[in-house]
């Protein structure tokens, strides 16, 4: 007999360079997540690291929504033996420091380019969505970096509006396909809560700080 | 026995005063005729004690009140070697004594008038050949009371009654009394026994529902039964079904069992005589020879799929050691993970495709 080929032709080949993909990326999720929970890596390294997977994986996903929509299958099919893996990707979407709210020390020398950077995001978000930019894996970048940026200034209350509603919506975003775009509320209500936290964010900042 | 003189002389009195009254009250006799009933009833009394004259308004049947003389108190009735007493009224009309007086029996509460009785009417009124046949003046009152006495003996008119009656009797000196009407006596009855009817039904009705409710019970506790016996006959016949489709594929992979028994018994058969051979010029690589290209390959896949995850395991251990930056590291997992997908994926399906050629072959042998 024969020895047995993976695909027979350009498409299947194509699906299965895909899985590849997939697999990679659930593996190396898996990977990146054992390494932050045995702090060999530092938050910021593992936050961006991880936003980054997250993308791929939302993206890869809603690109193979029809041949593969049951991730859980998927890993059960090629013996995966990924669980913290596929609850970061899958059931929560949010890298553990925006999900758990840490919060970085930053310096006072680095106070200043960290708000100059939460007002840049706040004006990049609320600019995209002017222009119509409404589409998942259009805003869920922007709204994680924002989140990120708010996460790392320590002037801010943990509780800080900015902060539960860009969590709020990134874990609303996350349960989306990468595709699926904003309804028009949904576009003014995010405008509204992005316009309502920059008003919050302002206003918590010392008058004769830095 | 003669009345004591005391009482005599009271009643002389009495009369006296009674028959000489003059104006509105005066007793209706006529004048020539008072001396002669002033004398009857003086020689009733000697002869019969136990009655009294006395005044009382009698009403006639037209509706007339008028105010009369009378003797009332008893007569003695010996009946069966013993004297009874009947109470009685004897009214003294205007037209006596040239006519005869009116006598009325008079019975008390615990008594009742016999019906139908020769001389008694139910009303109480007397009727005797001695007051039909009366003849002025020869006749009089204790010849009266002589013959009342016979006729009673001949034939009592009272008896007493069982039950007394609900209403007490009218007091004496009110007119004469009467006995009970015979419908109250029958509408007592009546109303005792619709009592004892309605108290019977309502008992039964009660016996009713108490039997009705005890069996409705009893009925839905041996309809719950009925329903639970059902329901474990199904779980059985349900077990029994599971027991036997068990037992088949137990006997089927007893079946396979034995065959691949069969196939190694032949294996070691075949090969007993090969390990003469084994120590001269081994080569590890050539020890074991796949049977054919598909189990080869799985060799293969499997054996690159396993070597990937030792790397990545080495890498583990480097990266942990701080060797390797976290940068080159993530790179090259995520490297190796897509190249031993493709191991992985091809090993699935030529697991697959061996799966089903040796299921087929099981088919063929067991046709053969």
């Amino acid at each position: 007999m024969m020895e047995v080929k993976l695909w027979n032709d350009k498409r299947e080949r194509e699906m299965y360079e895909n899985f590849a993909e997939l697999f990679a990326i659930i593996k190396a999720t898996e990977k990146l997540e054992k390494a932050y929970i045995r702090d060999l890596i530092n938050p910021s390294e593992y936050e961006s690291e991880c936003q980054k997977l997250i993308v791929h994986f939302k993206t890869l996903s809603a690109t193979l929504k029809d041949t593969v929509p049951n991730i859980e299958r998927f890993a059960d099919t090629y013996k995966m033996d990924c669980p913290a893996a596929l609850y970061r990707l899958v059931t929560s979407g949010l890298p553990a420091t925006v999900e758990h709210r840490a919060t970085v020390a930053a310096s006072t020398s680095n106070s200043a380019s960290i708000v100059a950077e939460c007002v840049q995001n706040f004006i990049t978000s609320m600019d995209s969505l002017k222009l119509n930019m409404v589409a998942v894996d259009q805003v869920y970048p922007l709204l994680s970096d924002l989140s990120a940026s708010l996460n790392k200034l320590s002037i801010l209350p943990p509780d800080f509006e900015g902060k539960t509603k860009m969590k709020e919506w990134l874990s609303r975003l996350s349960k989306m396909g990468a595709a699926d775009e904003l309804t028009e509320q949904q576009s003014r209500q995010l405008h509204f809560d992005l316009e309502s936290s920059y008003n919050s964010f302002m206003a918590a900042l010392p008058k004769a700080g830095n | 026995m003669a009345p004591p003189p005391a009482k005599m002389q009271e009643i002389h009195q009495f009369l006296s005063s009674a028959l000489t009254q003059r104006g509105p009250s005066a007793l209706p006799y006529a004048e020539n005729t008072k001396s002669l009933i002033r004398q009857h009833l003086l020689n009733l009394i000697s002869s019969y004690t136990s009655l009294d004259p006395k005044t009382a308004t009698f009403t006639h049947n037209d509706g007339r009140s008028v105010i009369l003389l009378q003797a009332d108190g008893t007569i003695p009735m010996p009946f069966q070697g013993v004297s009874y007493n009947i109470p009685v009224v004897i009214w003294l009309l205007e037209s006596y004594p040239q006519y005869p007086p009116c006598v009325y029996v008079n019975p008390t509460r615990d008594m009742i008038i016999k019906r139908p009785h020769s001389n008694v009417s139910p009303s109480g009124l007397v009727s005797l050949p001695y007051l039909q046949n009366w003849i002025y003046p020869s006749s009089n009152l204790v010849d009266l009371a002589s013959h009342l006495s016979a006729a009673f003996s001949r034939d009592p008119p009272l008896y007493s009654q069982r039950r007394p009656p609900p209403q007490p009797s009218p007091s004496i000196g009110s007119g004469y009394s009467r006995p009970l009407p015979p419908r109250q006596t029958d509408d007592a009855a009546e109303v005792y026994k619709k009592n004892a009817i309605n108290r019977i039904v309502e008992m039964v009705h009660g016996d009713i529902v108490l039997m009705r409710s005890a069996r409705e019970v009893e009925t839905e506790g041996l309809l719950s039964l009925q329903s639970d016996l059902k329901r474990r006959e199904e779980e059985i016949n349900n077990g029994f079904k599971e027991m036997v489709i068990e037992k088949e594929t137990l006997e089927q992979q007893l079946q396979v069992i034995a065959m691949n028994t069969d196939v190694l018994g032949s294996w070691i058969r075949e090969n007993q005589g090969k390990a003469k051979d084994l120590l001269v010029d081994l080569d590890v690589d050539d020890s074991f020879e796949c049977i054919d290209s598909l189990s080869k390959q799985m060799l293969e896949c499997t054996a690159l799929d396993l070597a990937i995850e030792d790397v990545v395991y080495s890498m583990d251990k480097s990266f942990r050691d701080g060797s390797l930056p976290f940068d080159q590291y993530l790179r090259n997992v995520r490297l190796l993970s897509r190249e031993q997908f493709f191991h992985r994926a091809t090993a699935e399906k030529v697991r697959e495709i061996q799966m089903d050629a040796q299921v087929a072959s099981i088919a063929a042998r067991l046709h053969s």
